[in-house]
């Protein structure tokens, strides 16, 4: 397929041109205006009488060189006022690699025994062989988030040369919100899309022309396919002095029961290596179970649970998927103390399944008497809730309700886009934020001196302060329930803001654990939509695959969520094709157009200088003479 | 009361020039010029055989020596001469001004009453229009003169052909006419001026006083209008360097026919620009003239 570029031209504001007589006209004017703005008495005409009828003899009108000089000059004005733009034609073309974990399913009865991303790569490789050596082409990979994977254009050689990079990175499973994210970008004449996931058949049509689904399947087919799973872990300490458990939650999308071996591995303190600590056989079923490790005795920091069928058995070959086999969790004490201010319960607002703080919940009314006992380390979270005396501690203040100085509420935005993040702040780091959808939002005003972290295009809607006595942050939006990885964005930026307000403590992990959504009236989500080259901002050596990871200086544990349905080879996800939906003004025309109109300006401004430099000039010359 | 231009400096290098008509005239008075008349001047004209009742004192004895014949010295008597000085006032005169031509023509034409009363002539003065005085002489009446003449405002469009017709009428005998002007006039008006003047059989001396506006009237602006300063008329010009070549020659061409008009009336003529330093070109013109020495 070979794309060819056509060009037209075009102007934003076509009645801008009405103006263009009325501009020759009144720059005529001025030149014979010229002539007569200046009046000089001199004794007599009666000579110059007789020179201008020889010379009208002579003469046609003539107008100066200058005229059309200044001619061209107002015509470029023109132009640019009218939004001169050049219209290329769409001949990107772009290709969108699914690379979420269910591409890393291995179909175990292939002798080639390829991933479905490495099928999908050499599929891939098969279409840029085909493509005309100039052909355009921008590649992008969808997980954790849609990635390009270069910031300019390549030709289907530089892109073959990419593929190699490209690996399965457990994320949100979602390919719909990519594409429609794609789909409004015009510059691409068409979207091929390698992907294991079908078309939901309850798509609204006609999607858009321009996209091209190939989609990639096992070569026995999606009925054959097996996995075995490692859904949720969590650490469940006693309270009578017992030993902790980890408890494991497992799914298993299989034909036939398979034993497996679940195996513990632990980190203790000062070591650097997980070593085995404890082992299970299951018998697993298709469906879910559970199981659950003691803790053995020792100064653990972290535990590993991997779920794998025994060496050399064949319920291996049930196995499709072997990312979804680990799961890590730490194990630390409680470091730090939560005062929760709030309507409602920790339990209610997810604080509970933070381990590393104790939660103490204050009642709304006579906080003052109650401080007092509250220790200094301690971090207060208002929740819905803003009291008229706040102590020297430090506070987490969430989606506010009244004015105070801290965080007086300007205006209730129904829904915004996000129009600056400060990515410098701690709160804010390993999160990338470009064009976060806020479904519900307050927009803020604090304290002088609190820096404005988040802002949507109405304002502030996450502020931070700091001074000598306390630090404090205050979300204008619904921060809460603590899903875990359920809501990634919310939890890192619970789980950052949470660490800057502790004191200096590296904080660490949290907890993957298993949390249903309760639903609280009122409590609003966020969705994250970034469209291009989103860097996630880890700096483990591999920050995308599941794991625990501690990232100084924040100490943060930066964890990668992979959607559970993921695991489900039998039933994978599907996607919806965006709809062709054409925008009233293009971003890509007015980019044009505005970058005529920085060029047509530039150029007047050289000619108007030309012209004083060679008018000083002329005068110059004449006054000498 | 003089205008500081002519400074005692400069009156005192004018008291050094002499009036000098290039003609003998017929005076009614004793003055410093050579008459028609012969009796009892100074200086020998001629002889003349001698008559009954010459006075033997007159008879020169060396011719009858030679000849034994009587024959009388004749001498011929300084008479007075009457100088008409006319002055162009019209408007042209006072443009530009910032270069006032009139200035520069008035002060003239009080040098030339300063030498011409100092040494015993008779003067009329005249500008027209605006001042016309009778016969005067002695030294006193310079300052009457210069008064009046002060008081004189260059401006309007006077006929001059008429003025100063007007003027020569006062001039019962004949003398010598000095006319200071631009003479950026048509040439049949400028001929019906000296017309006028050459029908009173006088010694004619046309002065021109030119500005430099009138030799670049555009100044530093091509594209222009150019208002006449005695008729109001205005003019759009546009010169390029063409134009402005050819506005040098016809004027050259005016002058050039000026020229020829008076050398072939016998009228003498100096021209000054008022960019010249004044002391130095007042005497040079009056020089140059033909009519000071």
């Amino acid at each position: 397929m070979n794309l060819l570029a056509t060009t037209s031209w075009g102007l934003l504001w076509p009645a801008g041109l009405i103006l263009l007589p009325l501009i020759v006209a009144v720059l005529i004017y001025a030149y014979l205006r010229q002539g007569q703005s200046k009046k000089i008495v001199v004794p007599t005409l009666m000579i110059l009488r007789a020179l201008s009828q020889v010379e009208r003899a002579r003469q046609k009108i003539r107008l100066p060189w200058r005229f059309f000089f200044e001619l061209m000059v107002l015509l470029l004005l023109l132009a640019g006022a009218t939004g001169l733009y050049r219209d290329k034609a769409a001949t990107v073309m772009a290709i969108v690699l699914d690379n979420s974990l269910s591409m890393s399913l291995i179909d175990t009865t292939d002798p080639l025994a390829q991933s479905l991303l490495e099928i999908a790569k050499r599929d891939l490789s098969l279409i840029l062989a085909g493509l005309p050596s100039n052909q355009e082409l921008e590649i992008f990979t969808t997980s954790p988030v849609l990635k390009a994977l270069s910031q300019e254009a390549l030709t289907p050689s530089q892109a073959t040369r990419l593929l190699d990079a490209v690996a399965v990175i457990p994320g949100s499973d979602d390919l719909t919100t990519p594409l429609k994210s794609l789909a409004s970008a015009k510059r691409f004449a068409k979207i091929t899309v390698l992907t294991d996931k079908f078309v939901d058949s309850a798509s609204a049509t006609p999607s858009d022309s321009r996209i091209e689904l190939k989609v990639i399947q096992p070569q026995q087919g999606r009925a054959a396919a097996q996995n075995i799973a490692i859904n949720e872990i969590a650490l469940e300490r006693a309270a009578d002095g017992r030993p902790a458990t980890v408890k494991v939650w497992l799914s298993a999308y299989i034909h036939a029961p398979l034993e497996t071996e679940l195996s513990l591995a632990g980190l203790q303190d000062n070591a650097q290596e997980f070593e085995a600590a404890a082992k299970i056989g299951l018998s697993l079923k298709a469906g879910l179970q559970e199981a659950s490790f003691a803790v053995p005795p020792g100064n653990w920091r972290a535990f590993r649970v991997s779920l794998a069928p025994p060496p050399g058995s064949p319920a291996l070959l049930a196995d499709w998927i072997r990312l979804d086999n680990f799961a890590w969790i730490t194990v630390k004490a409680a470091e730090g103390e939560l005062i929760l201010v709030s309507p409602l319960s920790a339990r209610e607002l997810g604080l509970s399944q933070l381990p590393q703080f104790t939660v103490k919940q204050l009642t709304l009314e006579r906080i003052a008497d109650q401080v007092d006992n509250i220790s200094q380390g301690a971090i207060f979270v208002f929740h819905r809730f803003v009291p008229d005396f706040l102590s020297s501690h430090n506070f987490l203040l969430v989606y506010p309700q009244n004015d105070s100085k801290y965080a007086g509420i300007k205006a209730h935005q129904k829904a915004g886009a996000l129009a600056d993040w400060k990515e410098h702040h701690p709160i804010l780091s390993y999160l990338n934020l470009p064009l976060l959808q806020l479904k519900s939002a307050l927009t803020l005003k604090g304290e002088a001196g609190a820096e404005e972290l988040i802002a949507t295009t109405d304002g502030p809607v996450l502020l931070a302060y700091q001074d000598s006595i306390r630090k404090y942050a205050v979300f204008g939006f619904e921060l809460f329930p603590f899903r875990g990885k359920a809501s990634p964005l919310l939890s890192i930026l619970t789980l950052n803001a949470l660490s800057w307000l502790g004191q200096g403590e590296s904080f660490s992990d949290y907890q993957l654990a298993p949390f249903s959504p309760h639903s609280v009236e009122g409590l609003s989500q966020i969705d994250s939509l970034p469209i291009r080259g989103p860097k996630f901002l880890g700096k483990s050596a591999d920050p995308l695959t599941a794991g625990l990871y501690q990232i100084a200086p924040a100490g943060l544990i930066a964890v990668n969520y992979f959607d559970q349905g993921e695991s489900n080879v039998s039933s994978p996800a599907t996607v919806s094709l965006p709809t062709l939906k054409e925008a009233d003004f293009p971003t890509d025309q007015r980019d044009k157009a505005s970058f005529y109109f920085a060029t047509l300006a530039t150029l007047v401004l050289a000619a108007l200088i030309m012209e004083s430099v060679f008018l000083i000039f002329v005068r110059w010359q004449r006054s000498r003479v | 009361m003089l205008p500081e231009t002519l400074h005692p400096k400069l009156l005192r290098q004018l008291e050094l020039l002499k009036l000098r008509a290039r003609r003998r005239f017929l005076g009614t008075k004793q003055g410093g010029h050579l008459s028609l008349r012969r009796g009892h001047g100074i200086e020998f004209s001629d002889y003349r055989q001698y008559q009954a009742g010459d006075n033997p004192r007159n008879i020169d004895w060396g011719i009858y020596a030679r000849s034994d014949r009587l024959f009388i010295k004749r001498y011929q008597e300084e008479q007075d001469l009457t100088v008409l000085i006319v002055v162009d006032s019209s408007a042209s005169m006072a443009a530009p001004l910032t270069e006032s031509k009139w200035q520069y023509a008035r002060d003239i034409a009080l040098a030339a009453v300063y030498i011409a009363l100092m040494q015993q002539d008779s003067v009329v003065l005249a500008a027209p229009e605006q001042l016309q005085t009778a016969k005067v002489s002695g030294a006193k009446a310079i300052h009457n003169l210069a008064a009046q003449l002060l008081q004189v405002q260059a401006g309007g469009q006077p006929d001059l052909a008429r003025a100063v017709q007007l003027a020569a009428a006062q001039v019962r005998f004949p003398g010598v006419a000095i006319v200071i002007s631009d003479f950026l006039l048509p040439l049949p008006q400028i001929f019906a001026t000296f017309n006028a003047l050459r029908a009173r059989n006088l010694d004619i001396t046309a002065i021109q006083v030119l500005s430099q506006q009138d030799f670049k009237p555009w100044a530093s602006q091509l594209a222009t209008t150019c208002v006449d300063s005695e008729t109001a008329e205005e003019l759009n010009i546009d010169l390029g360097l063409e134009g402005q070549q050819r506005y040098s020659l016809l004027l050259a061409k005016h002058n050039q026919n000026l020229l020829n008009y008076f050398a072939e009336t016998q009228v003498s003529f100096s021209q000054i620009t008022t960019e010249e330093d004044f002391d130095f070109a007042i005497i040079e013109c009056l020089l140059e003239s033909g009519l000071f020495r």
